[in-house]
This record gives C-alpha cells, structure tokens and sequence, in this order.
C-alpha cells in the first residue's frame, strides 16, 4: 500500500494541471463581465444588447465604466456568440443584475429568455428583470446597470418584496395560470430619461397589458409587506395625508359559496404612522383627526385593491395574487386542470376586501401649548 | 483491522447519505421539493428499519461480525457469493457516486467542463482517502459534518425573507402514487445500509443504538431541509434539476454573494468520503475472496480503476444510464442485498442449528 501511496499522490498532482484553473483559464481582459443584458427582438431574429465592465471605456453618458457589445442571431444562444465575436470577449453572466426585455420581445413570449438566463450556470437568479417600452437596447446603452438594479430593487422593496427577478419569472411561469408583472421602464416625455412607475402585466409568459401604477402598488399590498414604505391618502374633509407603513399582512382564503361560485376573502391588516397632513391643522393631532386619516387609509387601500384585482383579475383574467396555488391549498377539489378555465374561473369569482388598518403612532408632534 | 466508534460511523453515513439526497437523480428529483416529501421521507425511514429486522436478528447477540463474516461461518460457498455479490455492489456503488458528482457538476455548475476529467480526478482523490484508511475518513467527518450543518443553516436563515406557507398543500393532493413512487426510490438509494451490514466488525459501541439515532436524526434532516427548501424556493426549486442546489444558489447573506459555491465545496468532501468508504467496502470484499497480499496491495486501485470505468461508461452512454438506473431505483437490488441476502442465511442458520440439535440429542 505505501509502495502505492507516492505515485498516486504524484499522479493526482500532475493531474491537477488539466484542471480549469490551468487548462483553459480565462483572463480578465478577455473577458466581457456583464452588467445588463437587454433582450428584443428585431425581424423575427433576438437582438442582444451587453452592457461590460471595461475600465478604459467611457461609453455611457453617465461615465461609468462600461462598454456596449451587440450580438443578434436566431437563438439566444447565436446571438451572444455573435456579441462575443464583435468584441473578442467571452461573455461572462456572473455579474449581471438586470435583464432588460424589449416590449416588441415580450409580446412575443419570455420564455425563451428565461430558459435561457434560467439555464445559465453563472447568472444569479436574483437578477432583476424589467420590460422597456419600446425597445431595451436605448435603455441598456444610456442607462448604468447599476442605476438600473438600484430602481428595480427599489419598485420591489415598494412592492412588499414580491417579484421582479429571475427565480420569480421562473416559479410563475411554471403554474398553469402563469401570470407575471414586472416593472415597466418608461421614457420621459423628452426622452432622455427613464423612470419605473408602472408594470407590465405578462400572462402565459406574453406581455398583455401594461399595468397602472395603482394596480402596480397595489399588488404589493396584496403579496408581501409593505413595512418601510409611504402611502398618501385623501382625508374625507379635504387635504392629504401620508402614512409611513410599519407593518401589513395580507390574507387571500378561498371559500365557495353555496351556489358554486367562488369566492375570495381578502384581508389586510395593516399597521401604519401618520406622517404628514396638508394643510396643517391648527388644533393639532387630534383623535378626530386619528380617525378621519384611518378612515382615509382604509378607503385608500380599498380602493388601491380593487383597482388591482379589477384590472388584473377581471379585466386581464390573470392570476398576480397566486390564486391557483391558493386553491391547490385550501379548496383542492377546485382546482381548474387548464389555463383557460383558470381565466374563467377567475372573471367568475367575487372578491371580499377587508382592510384592517391601526395608527400606531402619530409621527407627528402637537404643538405646544406653552410655546 | 483499525476500529472506529459508532458515533464516528454514523456520522459517515449520515453525511453519504445527504449526498445522495443533494443529487437526486434527474427525473426523479421533483419529489424532493414536493409536500409529498412530508410523507414520504418517514414512511422511507420505517421501510429502511423493517428491511435491516432480518440482519438484525442473523447478528443479533454475535459481536465483532458482519454479514460476510456471518455468511462465511455458515459455510465457505455461501461467504464467497455474498462477497461477489457485495464486490459487485461496492464497485457500482463507488461508480454511482463518481457519476453523480461528475452529473451534477457537467449539467448543472460546469457545462463546459469535461465529465471524464472530473470523474478520474474526483476517484483518485477518493482513492487516495481511503488508502489513508477508515479511521482517518471517520476523522474527516466529524469537520464535514460541522461545516455542513453551518452552510445548511446559513443558507436557510438568508432564505428566511422568501418564507411563504404557501407551496405547503396536502401532501396526498397528486394520490398515493407519488408518495409511494418517493418512499421506493428514497428507500433505493439509501444504499448505506449495506455500509452498516459490512463494516460491523469494525465498530466499537452500541449499533443498535447508534442506528435508531442515525435513522431518526437523518430524516429529520432531510425533512428539514424538504421543508426549508418548500417554504422558501419551493415554485423555483421545483423547475430546477437539482433542487437543493437551486436552493443554495437564491441564498445570500453577507458577503456570500454565491452561496452555492460554499454548497459545492462541502458536497465535494461528502462525495469524497462516500466514494472512499465504497471503495474501502470493495477492497473488504475481495481480500475475503481472495486473501493474498498481492490483493491487498491491488484492491485499492483496482476498485478505484473499475470505478472509474464504470462511470464513464454510465455518463457516455445514455441507454445504459437509463437502464441501469431504472432498475437501481426500482428498490428491488437494495431489497436483495439488505433484506433477502440476511433473510436467507438467517434461515439457513435456523436450519443449521436445527440440524446440529437434532445430532446432539441422537
């Protein structure tokens, strides 16, 4: 055994060489990191737009360092073959934070994109996805891949942290209801600058609609938490106020109704700060107050979530608020076998809004009575 | 023949078996992810100790014996043919850890990489491990062990944000079929029961003991780990081939950007240490079929060699992974080995005894 201990020792050393490390390493400068990536499609072929991290470049208006890269081809797969030959580079994915998809791109279908994304080994499958208006390649040339996570991560924070990445494209595309909204990237009116208000609905993994920006926040008030974000509402009496939020639950239970008809219960309770009232009363916070911006919230959220479940649900048949796998749960034997009846299920549903809504502090000071 | 604790040996298996439960083979891996496992996984681990009450009672009360060493004191031919056919086990056993890993790396970490290379050096290192011999592999796995109960914990407790009990349904929603179909292939690669039947001789302390505790803890593990992935993943882990990885790779925390890479490195050691104690097992095996010094000597890397072999045969050609698989997965070769095999020496012995009872009272 000892006799055999050393060559196989010198044996697996020597063969340590053929290791990636040795064999077919990779320098840097050969090597285009990702930052963004921007899908459309252009004649029925992909066009990909790769924005790199390249210390010597200056391409952005912004001035960061990076470079852009363009590759088309009939498959993704050409097209960042393509992109890797114009630029001599192999394209490397482990640094990318956000995939731009085309509007015209996403009308057609996601999916190839994110199988192909989804497949790729060094992506992480938290990458941010967004829909451009109109094309992705503008946006991923003249915006910086990290203003452009920074926004993405930002509309999801705002969205209770539900959504906008790969793993959630993902795990949505794999239901039969396969409904998805993503963030919506939108030129200003001069068109030198973008900005995420609203979303884009996808059903089936095709872009529908786009999505209101009401219906947008709203999703948010139905999917997660929204702790740490502001809401402003109108008081009954005229004026506005806004509510930090530090805490809010949603509930969705189905339950079927004696007639067969199904219907959705949902419940939000939420906990929220009063931040700021226009005009400014005179007599101070007081408990009339407290109540009439309760009543304000409440009405606000109401109103919030039926706008959402109005234009998502009824209007778009699309399941955001994962109704299938919220039947799958709790009313199995309703559960529809196909994507159609799912849609009709949906538009043939009712939805009870409860909101629940607590003041917890006032968060602001009454004016002293001494001053 | 250096001797390990129980304790020491248990935590071997414990950590060959999650590497099986890491790489659940393509095809069947959805099961993992699916609330079907909630069910599945205990009725597995009372599967698994129905199957070991034959052994139990052939070794019941004789100390310092395997199942070979039981098979050869009944009689020389009936020792050789458990040998050969546990040889035969160890080798294909060592070969499927080899093509797992060398699976799971091509298809799922390194496309780009060549299987062959990684399956011949991954065998090597193996082999190298085991000629250090069982004690220091036991050694090993008390740090393995720790850093994979960290890297577990670290890699649920940056998940705990996605934790929804949504994907939780009945776990009888899809019929019987998929829990039985998940009781059958778990209980099919929870091949180190026959590690436990071979190294016996070799353990100092309680077994019976150490075995309830191994079983218990173990699929509370991979309960655990079902249940964490479920709640956290469960709609992205679910599309994924390799669930558990999909797993690591969402997981963030700190400065850990990647987490999956922590995950790949620790499931390395677990494959090294579960090819090198099949590797050990074969060597076992056939210096009890041929017990010459040449053998001794040879064994080792003979194994190692046919190993590798085997798994570049499994991982180039496909029909032949199919239909080895298929009937590896089907429960039934495991059955034989662990069950059967005991069974029928266990009523040879009863017959024997029987006999020998009979002489003594004319």
């Amino acid at each position: 055994m000892r006799l055999l201990k050393r060559p196989l020792l010198l044996l697996l050393g020597l063969s340590l060489l053929f290791l990636c490390g040795c064999m077919k390493a990779q320098r840097l400068r050969e090597r285009a990191v990702v930052q963004s990536v921007g899908v459309d499609m252009v004649d029925g072929r992909y066009l990909l737009t790769l924005v790199y991290f390249s210390p010597n470049a200056q391409a952005l208006p912004t001035g960061a360092e990076t470079a852009v890269a363009s590759g088309s081809g009939a498959t993704l797969s050409q097209a960042v073959d393509n992109a890797s030959q114009s630029t001599g580079r192999q394209m490397f994915f482990g640094s990318t934070r956000v995939i731009l998809l085309g509007e015209a791109f996403a009308v057609q279908g996601i999916a190839p994109a994110i199988n192909y994304f989804n497949a790729n080994s060094q992506l992480h499958p938290a990458t941010y996805l967004l829909v451009c208006e109109q094309s992705a390649a503008p946006a991923a040339k003249h915006v910086d891949p990290e203003t452009l996570a920074a926004l993405a991560a930002a509309t999801r924070a705002r969205q209770g942290g539900v959504g906008g990445r790969l793993m959630d494209a993902v795990a949505d595309l794999e239901t039969p209801a396969a409904a998805l909204c993503l963030p919506l990237l939108q030129k200003n009116a001069q068109g030198d600058e973008y900005s995420l208000k609203a979303g884009a609905l996808l059903r089936g993994g095709k872009l529908t609609a786009p999505l209101s920006e009401r219906s947008f926040t709203a999703l948010g008030w139905l999917l997660g938490d929204m702790a740490g974000t502001t809401l402003t509402a109108p008081m009954p009496s005229g004026g506005l106020c806004t509510f930090s939020v530090q805490q809010s639950r949603p509930k969705i239970t189905p339950r079927e109704q004696e007639n067969g008809r199904l219907v959705f219960d949902v419940a939000i309770n939420a906990t929220a700060a009063l931040n700021e009232v226009l005009p400014r009363p005179e007599a101070g916070i007081t408990d009339a107050l407290l109540k009439e911006a309760q009543s304000a919230l409440k009405s606000e959220l109401l109103d919030l979530t039926g706008v959402a479940l109005q234009e998502t649900a009824y209007e778009n048949a699309a399941d955001l608020c994962h109704f299938y796998a919220l039947l799958k749960k709790h009313l199995p034997t309703k559960l529809p076998q196909n994507k159609e009846e799912m849609q009709k299920l949906l538009q043939n549903s009712a939805f009870e809004i409860k909101i629940n809504v607590q003041i917890s502090r006032t968060g602001l000071e009454t004016p002293s009575k001494t001053r | 023949m250096s001797r390990i604790t129980v304790s020491q040996f248990f935590v071997m298996l414990f950590l060959c078996r999650v590497f099986t439960f890491f790489t659940a083979v393509p095809g069947v891996s959805e099961q993992i992810s699916s609330s079907g496992a909630l069910v599945f996984l205990p009725l597995c681990a009372a599967l698994c100790a129905l199957a070991m009450l034959p052994a139990f009672f052939l070794l019941r009360g004789k100390t310092k014996r395997g199942i070979l060493e039981a098979a050869y004191s009944l009689s020389p031919l009936a020792g050789k043919v458990c040998a050969l056919l546990f040889l035969f086990c160890s080798l294909f056993l060592a070969a499927d850890s080899l093509t797992q890993f060398g699976l799971f790396l091509t298809s799922a970490v390194y496309p780009e990489q060549s299987g062959a290379m990684i399956v011949v050096l991954f065998c090597l290192t193996a082999a190298v491990l085991a000629m250090f011999g069982l004690e220091s592999t036991a050694r090993m796995s008390g740090f393995v062990l720790f850093f994979l109960l960290l890297s577990l914990a670290l890699i649920f407790l940056s998940l705990s944000k996605e934790m929804s009990l949504l994907p939780l349904v009945s776990p009888l929603l899809e019929g019987t079929t998929p829990i039985v179909r998940g009781t059958v292939v778990t209980f099919a690669q929870t091949s180190e029961l026959l590690l436990l039947l071979l190294f016996l001789p070799r353990l100092r302390g309680r077994v019976k003991k150490g075995f309830a505790l191994w079983l218990v803890g173990l699929f509370l593990c991979l309960l655990a780990v079902t249940l964490g992935t479920l709640v956290s993943v469960g709609g992205y882990a679910q599309a994924d081939l390799y669930p558990l990885y999909a797993t690591a790779k969402s997981a963030r925390l700190f400065s850990f950007q990647r987490m999956d890479a922590l995950h790949i490195v620790i499931w390395s050691l677990l494959g090294l240490i579960k090819t090198a104690l099949w590797l050990l097992l074969a060597r076992h095996c056939a210096l009890m079929l041929f017990p010459h010094r040449a053998i001794s000597r040879m064994a080792l890397p003979g194994a190692a060699a046919v190993s590798i072999v085997c798994s570049l045969l499994l991982l180039r050609i496909f029909p032949l992974f199919r239909a080895v698989y298929t009937v590896y997965l089907s429960g039934a070769p495991l059955f034989i080995v662990v069950c059967l095999v005991p069974l029928l020496l266990l009523l040879f012995s009863k017959k024997q005894q029987k006999n020998e009872n009979g002489e003594a009272v004319k």
